[in-house]
């Protein structure tokens, strides 16, 4: 199983960042760097800022991975989440520039399943599990996580009552889920849950 | 009011979503030379002609409580 074998892998090489080993910060990097790096750039839209990102994410690794704590998911969804905070507190920090200035914000890219040829299976997967979505249930959850929208955020944003904008990310998160393991399951994959 | 919204399991495959890019090759070279210049080996950080080791501590004594006021 190659996601079992990634697993054990990143934990391996986060056990040799926690001995000082810069070796092994490289390989990580070199493991990681286009997933986190493509994930900032959709929240940030600017290669420069996205790069800043990066960079700090990586050193954060060499820095706290002894904090890791393998109970809790993935090395690869640890540094996934330090990235997407970092990002989103970046991106709030420049809006509240913005609107400061009184500059309007630049619409969210569109994102289909058509763009870009060389897309991994695992994206494929995720993005029909997302298309599969009602489209108000996929749009709460992609502001959410791309933007970092607060539920409060996201019912004042769309004009939608509170309770309605929980209901509908409950369900659309419970959809996913089920998207993904239906997926998993399809394929043989066991994709790494924490031991 | 806070009310974060919390993915866990699904933090990993909708970062997925967003696709993979590739920075440019200079990141990486930053990235290595500020690990290294923030954490200076040992032997660079002894002036030369000397060496230092740690001593045991066993015989460590704890401070006294002073009453205050």
């Amino acid at each position: 199983m190659q996601a079992v074998r990634d697993l054990h892998d990143d934990r391996r090489l986060f056990d040799r960042v926690v001995a000082r080993d810069e070796s092994a910060l490289g390989e990580l990097y070199d493991r990681h760097s286009a997933l986190i790096f493509g994930l900032v750039l959709r929240i940030l839209r600017n290669r420069t800022d996205a790069e800043d990102v990066l960079q700090e994410v990586f050193v954060q690794v060499w820095t706290r991975a002894a904090s890791y704590d393998a109970a809790l998911g993935a090395p690869a969804a640890w540094m996934v989440r330090i990235a997407r905070n970092r990002a989103i507190d970046r991106l709030r920090a420049s809006r509240t520039r913005e609107r400061a200035v009184g500059q309007i914000e630049a619409p969210m890219p569109v994102e289909t399943p058509e763009r870009g040829a060389a897309r991994s299976e695992t994206r494929h997967a995720v993005l029909r599990v997302l298309e599969a979505l009602p489209a108000d249930q996929r749009r709460l959850i992609e502001h959410a996580y791309f933007e970092g929208r607060t539920q409060s955020e996201l019912a004042e944003l769309f004009g939608l009552p509170l309770g309605t904008v929980k209901t509908r990310v409950r369900a659309g998160m419970l959809a996913l889920r089920r998207g993904l393991a239906a997926h998993h399951q399809a394929v043989g994959v066991d994709h790494g849950r924490p031991d | 009011m806070d009310d974060r919204i919390e993915f866990d399991d699904l933090e990993l495959p909708l970062a997925e979503s967003a696709g993979r890019e590739t920075p440019r090759p200079e990141v990486k070279a930053r990235l290595m030379e500020r690990i290294r210049s923030a954490a200076p080996d040992r032997a660079a950080a002894a002036p030369r002609g000397f060496s230092f080791t740690i001593d045991a501590d066993t015989d460590w004594q704890p401070h006294r409580c002073r009453a205050s006021g």
